[in-house]
């Protein structure tokens, strides 16, 4: 499912690891060049990410339930609690997830899709229990979060600088789920809370001193 | 292990280049009084608090604006200097921020101190300390629910403690948020010792932190502090009892002794002779009293040992039989001993009542073998009374088993009467220090 393309921009190569993925980041020039069916668009340079300090990194790897990924992209979002990343993960069942991380919290999730009909942005509101696959969550925050850029290969084409309402709900245990309302109809995002160490992630970023 | 001795790795040169362009240890100048500050945060911090003039930075603003200034006018020092790197529970922290926060509890001001530990691919934790009293926390992922005042985590119940509300009085050092001056929150403490969880509500949020008591001596060690460690005071809301890990190797070892007891009076029971060495019926008439009666003589055998004296007597009837007893040896020693058997019987407003019984047994301790007789001086007011008396030689006697058992349950009514000190102590800090 590996494509490689060249960056129309700069000639580097650019490779799509995921076929579920519609956009990529050229690494040389910060091109954003979107797959469509048969070419390659050239929507303009990315925003610079800002440093948040992230022990991950584009190829880091790791392993969840048994399955091992690979980072493939990411996605930066400024919240009003401070920054979060979304990394896409690619699974080696070739199932397309995310790992969201901010200071040392680690969160896995996987689009689903739910029978239940989701509620509109406007209607949110902290404490709210909204049933997602017969399982009831409780929105704990509901917030336009900023998105800064991105970088490897997305699932899904991003612009620099779009916000993207957004909200959050805990489940059951660790559970939780993420509606995003950056498309219509909203995106259900359901996963768990996990631990740094049951990831078990190699080719992490060095931090100095650490 | 050494928390400190952590080998530095090199810098990846793979790495973006945001980030290998940050030092170990940035530097920058403090917006209010130009004091060099010391960021060690990496990259996460949103604020820094200047030691020498109080200034809170927001270091998400390019022209670090100062956000709000603290107006102490004692400077806290903190016990675990920022900067500190310590191993606890496995994992690595820095010390990157210190705040001392106030809470005011009918019109008294207590007051605690918090470390902020920053590690980075393990993001945040705490360490409290109150009075000398330490606790290692971290907030949860888990959206916690009350009921009842009480909280289920991890397969445990947390009591609610207390609610109070507590504010900022001092700060240095990072925070991951915009810390400021006098900001307050409703912190709610529920406990199941040694694990504590606090919840914290602003109107914005809450959220919710689990901790655990730890040693000071553990943190001293971990964070190679050569300060003197403050002593504990009082009791902490989530300290572990010392009588509640006492007492299950106590009681266990109650129960061996019980059982020996058990088995010492047993064997005590089998061994004894229980052995009837004088038998004898006697009748009491009216027309013969104040005459004493001497018996036959009979041997009593074995090693020193106690000698118990049976007494039935029949009729009585609303009467009374006093024997003036003593028994004699043939070397002239004598045990002189009184006793009476009465029975009174009636019928009061309808429901009939009655009084003492036919027997009685006198017990004699310590009498030595040898050749004995009875001299027996009857009393009474009934005109006759048949009665009969058994000696017996070492009879097993119980009263020695509860004497042992008595003294086998001083220890445990003094365990209990301390870990319920303990327990007191512990909710006289809370807000149900009147019901505990």
């Amino acid at each position: 499912m590996k494509k490689e393309v060249n960056c129309p921009s700069c000639g580097a190569p650019v490779v799509f690891q995921s076929a579920a993925s519609v956009l990529a980041v050229c690494q040389y020039c910060k091109s954003t060049l979107v797959r469509h069916d048969l070419d390659l668009e050239n929507i303009g340079k990315m925003a610079q990410l800002q440093a948040d300090g992230s022990p991950l990194q584009l190829r880091t790897e790791g392993r969840y339930r048994g399955t091992s990924f690979n980072i493939v992209g990411r996605i930066q979002l400024r919240f009003e609690k401070g920054l979060w990343n979304e990394w896409h993960l690619l699974f080696d069942d070739q199932r397309s997830g995310w790992l969201g991380e901010a200071a040392g919290v680690y969160a896995i999730s996987f689009p689903a899709q739910v029978p239940e009909k989701i509620p509109k942005f406007e209607e949110l509101h902290a404490g709210q229990a909204v049933v997602l696959n017969k399982v009831i969550y409780e929105i704990t925050d509901v917030e336009e979060a900023f998105c800064i850029g991105g970088e490897g290969e997305l699932p899904f084409p991003i612009g620099p600088g779009y916000s993207a309402p957004a909200a959050d709900l805990a489940g059951p245990g660790n559970q939780f789920a993420t509606l995003d309302y950056s498309e219509d109809p909203a995106l259900v995002f359901i996963g768990e809370y996990v631990e740094f160490e049951d990831l078990h992630l190699s080719g992490l970023r060095e931090i100095d001193g650490w | 292990m050494d928390g400190n001795q952590e080998p530095l790795r090199e810098p990846s040169l793979t790495a973006p280049s945001h980030a290998a362009a940050s030092p170990q240890v940035k530097t920058l100048r403090c917006s209010g009084c130009g004091n060099p500050l010391t960021l060690r945060g990496v990259e996460k911090s949103e604020s820094i608090a200047c030691d020498a003039c109080g200034s809170v930075i927001d270091l998400t603003d390019e022209n670090l604006r100062i956000i709000s200034t603290f107006q102490s006018k004692i400077k806290y020092q903190p016990l675990i200097p920022l900067g500190g790197r310590g191993k606890i529970r496995g994992d690595l922290f820095e010390v990157i921020g210190y705040l001392r926060r106030a809470v005011t509890v009918e019109g008294t001001d207590y007051e605690w101190s918090e470390y902020l530990l920053f590690n980075p691919y393990k993001g945040f934790r705490w360490l409290t300390e109150y009075n000398g009293h330490w606790n290692f926390m971290k907030t949860t992922t888990q959206n916690l629910k009350k009921k009842g005042g009480e909280v289920s985590y991890l397969d445990k119940t947390f009591r609610h403690f207390q609610t109070t509300i507590a504010r900022v009085v001092y700060v240095v050092g990072e925070f991951y948020w915009k810390v400021q001056a006098g900001e307050t929150c409703t912190v709610t403490d529920y406990i199941s010792p040694p694990l504590i969880l606090s919840q914290e509500q602003t109107e914005q949020e809450t959220s919710w932190t689990m901790g655990e008591y730890i040693e000071p001596e553990t943190l001293w060690k971990a964070f190679n502090l050569t300060t003197p460690i403050p002593a504990r005071i009082g009791v902490a809301a989530n300290q572990v009892s010392p009588y509640k890990s006492q007492s299950s190797s106590f009681w266990t070892l109650f129960g061996y002794l019980f059982m020996a007891a058990v088995f010492i009076h047993l064997a005590l029971f089998f061994l004894s002779q229980s052995k009837l060495v004088y038998d004898h019926r006697f009748v009491f008439q009216q027309k013969n009293k104040e005459k004493a009666i001497v018996t036959e003589p009979f041997d009593i055998r074995g090693h020193t040992s106690n000698v118990v004296i049976k007494t039935a007597a029949a009729p009585l009837n609303n009467s009374w039989l006093h024997l003036n007893m003593s028994l004699v040896s043939e070397d002239g020693r004598a045990y002189d001993f009184g006793r009476e058997i009465s029975y009174y019987h009636g019928t009061e407003d309808g429901s009939a009542w009655s009084e003492g019984g036919f027997t009685d047994e006198a017990v004699l301790p310590s009498i030595p073998e040898g050749r004995y007789y009875l001299r027996i001086e009857p009393e009474s007011a009934a005109s006759m009374v048949n009665y009969h008396i058994q000696v017996y030689r070492d009879v097993p006697q119980w009263s020695f088993f509860f004497l042992a058992l008595g003294a086998l349950c001083i220890p445990p009514i003094i365990l209990i009467w301390r870990s319920s000190r303990f327990e007191h102590a512990r909710w006289a800090e809370s807000d149900h220090s009147g019901t505990s």
